[in-house]
């Protein structure tokens, strides 16, 4: 299952990734990868809840990837310590052999 | 016309019946052209239509094809009958010239046989001479065409005393008498009629002559050579001949005519006439004599008749006969002569074309009277139409209750009267009904004027004069009643609603959705929600209740008069423009969400943008830059700009006239297609406020979470003006949100309304400071647990706690004071 994000991901609208990422996994979808070759603005609030949702996929032994995340994006997630967390690819199809 | 008539006297004359009979044809359909176009001239109203019109038409055709048909016939029955008479001529040309040929044939043959049984007679040793001189004498007498014999001998040949020996027995004055030839010296022995016999040992015809030595006619001589038997060997002894009167023969050849006007000629194996009509021509080739001209086929011909076979051919070229003659020959037998007999074939022909001419003219009388008797019947067939024509004019003149003609027979002519009498009967009925919808719609359209006044009252009029802000707004429907709405008006002393909509068509069903969806708006906007989220509950409401589908187009927003700031959402319109104060316009093109009305789940964002003194919102609909002239052509966004361009420092008021005018010369009378609709806000440079960058810029929020995007805004701005890097600007944005969301979070808790104040400094040329100020309860953000450590294994992470992390990381300075009543947070960042 791909989802991308496009624009900011802030306090204001990161319900609505929020409420995409449970419905996915309450239906199962537990293999999901996120392409965020258009997300221009992550806060904690947005990071929070790939936390969240990573946390949760785990358990149920899913997968939950990210690629493609733009220069300053990555500085962001490696200060905060999420680039070991987190699966990161470069790009979509290296990121799909994974699965 | 006049043509044809001319090319039919031409024919006639030339002999061609069947070309004839077309050119009358061709004339006679001219004639009745002629007739049609002098009737069709008339007018027919209120008289009868001419009787020609359709009867002439049919007829001209009918009888065009008739006759074509018919000439074609004709034709080759004509060239059918001339083939038979041909040869019908042929057969009796070649009977007749075998009887003549016969005939010669018959009166030859005793000349022949004759010398031949002398010439056995003499064949001998002592042959009796008298006796067989006897015979000779016997035989010229009894014979009609020999006139003389002569029996020339060899010299000695008779006796030992003669070295000539010639005896002639001849003819004279119904006499016989006997003759010495030799004895005038008369040389024989050179002479043809010896000599060549002599020398072919057979016997020999000779040309036609005058022999003067002889009878002194013209003659023609038949030689045998007779022998002797000598110590028992036969000898050449000398020649018998029969000398031939041609003038006989020119008896026989009289009789032999095919007709009137041929003429038969004998001629020699060397094409010499023996026996002409004139004498004059005797001896003459006749080649010489009939030709015109020489040479090629006719030579031919000329060849074969004379080596003796039989010919029968059309010939051109004959002198003395004008005219095209047939010629026919046949050999004679045992002679080398050739019998030929010219006729002329117009004798032959002329009866049949004389017949075929007659033919013509009676037929070309009865197509004349087929001709008339047609154009009579179609026009009895015709009349009823003519009927129905008068008919159709008496209703014409609204006189529906006319009578239509009656017609009995059942075919095509009665179904259209039927159809007609129908028709006419409909026509009644849809009077009456269209009478009947006219007055009904005049009814509506009064009523929707009523409904254009009431609906023009819905919109806000007056915007309140201040110092502060200005704001102008019109909407020109298409019809009475239109789709396009706009609105404004006051949601608490600091804050402006502002939309703008165009609901899918126009008329009294886009009116009324327009309705429903202002007064929705109304109701629903508040400064509780954040306005993404009103949208979202608006759009659920309308589509709910939305029978025919309706969608609306929108932009709604809420300015903050003083913070300067505008949050807005656009749901499927067309983007708004920002003049700014130093005349660049800005298109801002943001859309966030689609039209409403279209899906129940659609989810909507918002923008927020900062209005600078001096600038300008300009709103519009399609119906201004969709405007349409007679050419076709749009009026467009750039003509509208352009407008705004050419026309600086307008206030909202004039700028919309200015539009409006423009907007009304591009159409130029053409009808308004769609609902024009415009609004325009302005923030006026109030007195004292620069409008040049400076050094310091403030904004004020309340503690909601909605207020994010102004606080953003307000930092774009800043960045812009200070050139802060793009990167530094997002981390400062980080930060920024990090600080006002939990600042809204944990520094109030009594559910009023507060303010949080964000300032920004530019102390030095790379250096920002950022003050903080919130009036909530002691709260200090920074000493937080970040719950952050890079090495921290997933399970122990916590959720929270990541943002102070952000914060403390992403800037230089930070430091928290509590000054009476306030938490104030400053922080400096160098970039």
């Amino acid at each position: 299952m791909i989802i991308g994000i496009t624009g900011r991901l802030d306090t204001i609208n990161y319900g609505i990734l929020e409420k995409r990422l449970l419905e996915l996994i309450d239906q199962n979808q537990i293999r999901i990868l996120v392409n965020c070759s258009r997300m221009d603005y992550v806060s904690s609030s947005g990071l929070r809840i790939l936390l969240m949702a990573l946390k949760r996929i785990n358990m149920a032994k899913g997968r939950f990837v990210l690629c493609s995340l733009q220069e300053n994006i990555r500085e962001i997630f490696e200060i905060s310590g999420f680039t070991t967390i987190f699966e990161i690819y470069p790009n979509e199809d290296e990121a799909l052999r994974v699965f | 016309m006049c043509a044809n008539v001319f090319f039919f006297i031409f024919t006639f004359a030339k002999n061609e019946p069947a070309l004839t009979l077309f050119g009358i044809g061709l004339t006679g359909q001219g004639v009745m052209k002629n007739h049609k176009k002098h009737n069709s001239s008339e007018k027919p109203r209120g008289k009868l239509l001419p009787r020609g019109g359709l009867a002439m038409r049919y007829t001209r055709f009918f009888i065009l094809a008739f006759l074509l048909v018919f000439s074609i016939a004709f034709y080759y029955t004509f060239k059918f009958t001339r083939r038979i008479l041909d040869e019908d001529a042929h057969k009796r040309a070649t009977e007749i010239t075998d009887l003549a040929v016969s005939r010669i044939s018959s009166l030859l043959k005793p000349a022949e046989q004759v010398p031949y049984t002398l010439s056995l007679a003499l064949d001998n040793e002592r042959p009796n001479y008298s006796m067989i001189l006897g015979l000779a004498r016997e035989f010229v007498l009894d014979d009609t065409v020999v006139f003389g014999s002569a029996m020339a001998f060899e010299p000695y040949m008779h006796d030992k005393k003669h070295y000539r020996y010639c005896p002639y027995v001849f003819e004279s004055k119904n006499k016989i008498e006997i003759k010495d030839l030799s004895s005038a010296g008369y040389d024989y022995f050179s002479k043809d009629w010896y000599r060549i016999p002599k020398l072919l040992q057979k016997p020999v015809w000779s040309e036609p002559y005058y022999d003067k030595g002889g009878g002194d006619t013209l003659m023609c001589t038949y030689s045998v050579p007779f022998y002797h038997q000598v110590k028992g060997q036969s000898v050449f002894a000398g020649v018998i001949t029969m000398d031939i009167s041609l003038g006989k023969f020119k008896e026989i050849l009289r009789s032999a005519k095919v007709s009137e006007t041929g003429v038969s000629y004998l001629l020699s194996h060397n094409g010499k006439l023996i026996t002409p009509i004139d004498d004059r021509f005797v001896n003459m080739d006749i080649r010489e004599l009939i030709l015109r001209k020489r040479g090629g086929a006719v030579d031919s011909v000329f060849e074969k008749m004379l080596r003796g076979e039989k010919i029968f051919q059309e010939m051109n070229d004959l002198q003395y006969v004008k005219v095209p003659s047939w010629i026919s020959s046949a050999p004679v037998p045992h002679t080398n002569w050739i019998f030929a007999v010219t006729f002329p074939t117009k004798e032959l022909h002329a009866g049949l074309n004389e017949f075929f001419r007659t033919l013509a003219v009676i037929f070309c009388i009865s197509l004349l009277a087929m001709a008339v008797l047609t154009v009579l019947i179609t026009n009895k067939f015709i009349s009823p139409i003519s009927r129905l024509v008068e008919a159709a004019h008496r209703i014409g003149q609204g006189d529906f209750q006319t009578a239509l003609p009656v017609y009995r027979s059942k075919d095509e002519i009665s179904e259209l009267t039927n159809a007609f009498s129908g028709m006419k009967e409909e026509l009644v009925q849809y009077i009456q009904h269209l009478q009947e919808a006219t007055v009904a719609r005049e009814k509506i359209e009064s009523e929707l004027s009523v409904a254009h006044d009431i609906q023009m009252g819905m919109l806000p009029r007056n915007f309140p004069v201040r110092d502060d802000w200005e704001l102008a707004a019109s909407l020109d429907p298409a019809k009475a009643v239109g789709g396009d709405l706009y609105d404004f008006y006051f949601l608490d002393d600091n804050h402006l609603f502002i939309a703008i909509g165009d609901v899918a068509g126009k008329g009294v069903p886009a009116s009324l959705f327009m309705v429903v969806a202002k007064t929705l708006f109304r109701s629903r906007i508040t400064l509780h929600m954040p306005l993404n989220q009103i949208m979202y509950e608006i759009n659920k409401e309308i589509c709910k209740d939305n029978p025919n589908q309706m969608f609306i187009t929108f932009i709604a927003g809420i300015v903050d008069l003083e913070n300067a700031t505008l949050t807005y959402c656009n749901a499927g319109h067309n983007p708004p423009f920002l003049i700014r104060s130093h005349g660049n316009i800005e298109k801002l093109s943001e859309l966030h969400g689609i039209p409403l009305g279209i899906f129940e789940h659609a989810v909507f964002s918002s923008g927020t943008i900062l209005l600078l003194p001096g600038d300008t919102l300009l709103l519009y609909t399609d119906g201004v830059t969709e405007a349409i002239n007679s050419s076709g052509a749009f009026y467009t966004v750039e003509r509208m700009l352009g407008v705004i361009r050419g026309n600086p420092d307008l206030c909202p008021a004039e700028m919309l006239v200015r539009l409006k005018e423009s907007v009304r010369d591009f159409m130029k009378g053409t009808d308004q297609a769609d609902d024009i609709t415009l609004l325009a806000l302005h923030s006026k440079l109030t007195p004292g406020k620069e409008n040049k960058p400076s050094d310091m810029m403030r904004i004020r929020l309340a503690n909601q979470l909605g207020e994010l995007g102004k606080l953003v805004a307000m930092l774009e701005q800043v960045s812009e003006v200070w050139n802060i890097p793009a990167k530094v600007t997002m981390e400062l944005n980080l930060v920024l949100e990090e600080l006002f969301t939990n600042i809204v979070f944990y520094a109030f808790d009594d559910g009023h309304e507060h303010e949080i104040i964000f300032t920004f400094e530019r102390t030095a040329p790379g250096t920002i400071h950022i003050q903080i100020e919130d009036d909530g309860k002691p709260f200090n953000l920074l000493e937080k647990e970040t719950g952050v450590a890079p090495d921290l294994p997933l399970e122990e992470r916590k959720v929270g706690g990541l943002g102070i992390h952000f914060v403390k990381k992403l800037v230089n300075e930070i430091s928290y004071e509590r000054k009476g009543k306030k938490n104030v947070v400053l922080l400096i960042r160098k970039y």
